[in-house]
């Protein structure tokens, strides 16, 4: 039992057997094709189909009412493909220069884009077909564009714009250079009329729904592909930028000779209390910072190429897994070096007593007039020397205080602290700081930095100098003392009932 | 070179003569014509003769009726006019010329 189509083919109704009215329509389709170009074409086509009308009535009789598959190949074989008999005719009638052009239309490739088989705006589809390169390549290349510069973006927009739009079966084939022809249409036909048919039997239960879901699939795969290359490109910036802050030597502490500067990892060198612990701190901070990059990176390739599969799945636990591990890993390396700092002892020390109404403070040229890069935290800024020196750590965070003086004597005193993990350990670290400040008659040098042992660790350990103005006491600079931290902003030194002007600018 | 390609290059150039030589002694709808063309084998896909008889009739050398059908659609007749009767005989002539040369040309060349 067959299905049969009615259909009015030059004014008679006629029955065909469906796949019979494949076969005629497809005819139909390619001599319609064929006769764009050719004058008279609607008439040529009328006279045509009048004729396919004429042989089908002969075809029918008393005992046969239906036409059938059969029917319509020897109606075709009677007429002949259209390519055997229109495009020779075509050639030789528009003369010479319509020949030329058609040759060219034939042979020329012409750059289009092809969004049918694209992910986005079928860009990179079109070049494939044009350059005739690999698919896949082109794409690659052009998400390699995206990265390193930025670039393949823009291009991509522009070719975007400029190029047209491979509409027709004859486009696609024009976009391969290959000649158009009835047959190598039909054969692309026959090639889209088959994925068609193998899409549909896959989805055989869900035909109904195939049109709608084509064109949301359609929309959802291009938003999806912008997403994907977003992920891709903001997690390789993250990561980029995550590595060279803590890898490269954009560190914010220069080294011993001062030309070098100490990254973020040498740095940690003297924060953690050992190599193992070292090791604990860099893979938690790295896993807790990179693994999400990863998982975006990953995330956005399966979307901007359609990557189905199951092992996705499998690597996104596992990176959870991972990232949990090495959140924990930081928050425990976190907290360990932390207790470190929980205990904070101070230590005082008597420099001496000076007598004079004028104290002149002698800072010795270190670090020279250039006092080298400046941090800048909430409006206080430090000098950000800190050094290593053989097995000692160098610091230049020196720090000195105008305080009143209770009697009419000049005091001064150092105050060397620490924070350890106990008083007792908090206590060592201060009395490890070695600083050089001595007293001559009314001299007072204060050298700008202090060293510590390297073995000691960065706990925060810092000098300060106090100097205890009395009343109309006045104090003489030598030296550049822009090096030392002087925390008194104003010149003024407040008394209980006076104040005294000190020049500290 | 293939020889399937130069045997309808050749009976093509000559088919606008034929058909115009049929024509002339009574006019005919289309099938007739391609009956009158199979018999003496100048015609192989009957798909040939539409454009070609479109191309006739836009360049006024034939016209055409139309006649209802027992049997199918209307039918067009196709006759010669006065401008067709003077193109075939144009034709004619250089036909003569033509296959006299060419007879002439393939006798001398096997002898």
């Amino acid at each position: 039992m067959n299905k049969t189509v009615s259909c009015n083919i030059s004014g008679i109704i006629f029955n065909l057997e469906e796949n019979a009215y494949a076969t005629l329509n497809t005819y139909l389709t390619n001599l319609r094709t064929h006769l764009r170009n050719v004058e008279g074409s609607d008439e040529i086509y009328a006279d045509i189909e009048s004729r396919i009308a004429e042989l089908f009535s002969g075809k029918l009789g008393v005992s046969k009412e239906v036409i059938t598959e059969a029917d319509v190949d020897e109606v075709i074989r009677i007429l002949g493909n259209p390519e055997e008999y229109i495009d020779e005719d075509a050639e030789e009638s528009e003369g010479q220069n319509k020949e030329k052009e058609t040759k060219r239309s034939e042979s020329a490739k012409v750059f289009m884009r092809d969004p049918d088989n694209g992910v986005i705006a079928g860009v990179c589809t079109g070049i494939s077909a044009y350059f005739g390169v690999d698919l896949t390549l082109v794409r690659g290349l052009f998400v390699l564009l995206f990265f390193l510069t930025g670039f393949g973006l823009g291009l991509y927009i522009v070719l975007w714009i400029i190029a047209p739009r491979a509409n027709s079966s004859a486009d696609k084939l024009r976009m391969r250079g290959k000649p158009i022809n009835i047959d190598s249409i039909k054969r692309e036909v026959h090639e889209a009329a088959e994925r068609v048919e193998r899409y549909s039997k896959s989805k055989a239960t869900r035909q109904k729904f195939e049109t709608v879901k084509d064109r949301t699939n359609r929309f959802g795969r291009a938003l999806g592909s912008i997403i994907g290359l977003f992920l891709i490109i903001g997690a390789a910036f993250g990561i980029i930028t995550f590595l060279t802050v803590t890898l490269t030597e954009v560190g914010i502490f220069s080294s011993d000779d001062g030309e070098r500067l100490i990254s973020l990892y040498e740095f940690s060198d003297v924060i953690f209390r050992s190599d193992f612990q070292s090791f604990l701190g860099w893979t938690g901070l790295l896993g807790t910072v990179l693994i999400p990059m990863i998982a975006f990176i990953i995330m956005g390739m399966i979307m901007l190429l359609h990557i189905r599969s199951q092992w996705s799945k499998y690597v996104f636990i596992l990176l959870t897994i991972f990232w949990f591990v090495s959140i924990g890993i930081l928050t425990v390396t976190g907290l360990q070096v932390g207790s470190e700092f929980s205990s904070y002892k101070e230590i005082d020390e008597s420099i001496g007593q000076v007598a004079s109404s004028k104290l002149v403070i002698n800072v010795p040229e270190v670090y020279g007039s250039d006092i080298g890069k400046v941090l800048e935290i909430d409006d206080e800024e430090f000098s950000n020397r800190i050094q290593m020196e053989d097995e000692n750590i160098k610091s230049g965070f020196v720090a000195l205080k105008f305080v009143p003086s209770e009697d009419s004597l000049f005091h001064i005193k150092t105050v060397k602290s620490s924070y350890g993990i106990t008083s007792k350990k908090a206590l060592s670290l201060s009395n490890n700081i070695i600083h050089d400040v001595h007293l001559d008659s009314n001299q007072l040098t204060v050298y700008p930095y202090y060293l510590f042992p390297a073995d000691d660790k960065l706990r925060g350990q810092h000098v300060q100098v106090y100097v205890a103005v009395p009343v109309g006491g006045e104090i003489d600079w030598k030296g550049n003392k822009k090096q030392l931290n002087i925390s008194n902003r104003s010149s003024k030194i407040e008394f209980e009932t006076r104040t005294v002007e000190v020049d500290i600018d | 070179m293939n020889v399937e390609n130069t045997k309808a290059q050749m009976r093509k150039g000559i088919l606008e003569l034929c058909i115009l030589a049929i024509l002339k002694n009574n006019e005919s709808y289309p099938s007739e014509i391609i009956e009158e063309l199979k018999k003496n084998k100048l015609i192989i896909v009957e798909g040939t003769l539409y454009p070609l008889l479109t191309r006739l009739k836009n360049a006024d050398l034939l016209s055409y009726r139309w006649e209802e059908s027992t049997s199918g659609p209307p039918r067009k007749y196709y006759a010669l006019t006065s401008k067709g009767d003077q193109f075939l005989e144009e034709l004619k002539m250089t036909w003569e010329e033509l296959s006299g040369a060419v007879n002439h040309s393939l006798k001398s060349t096997k002898s």
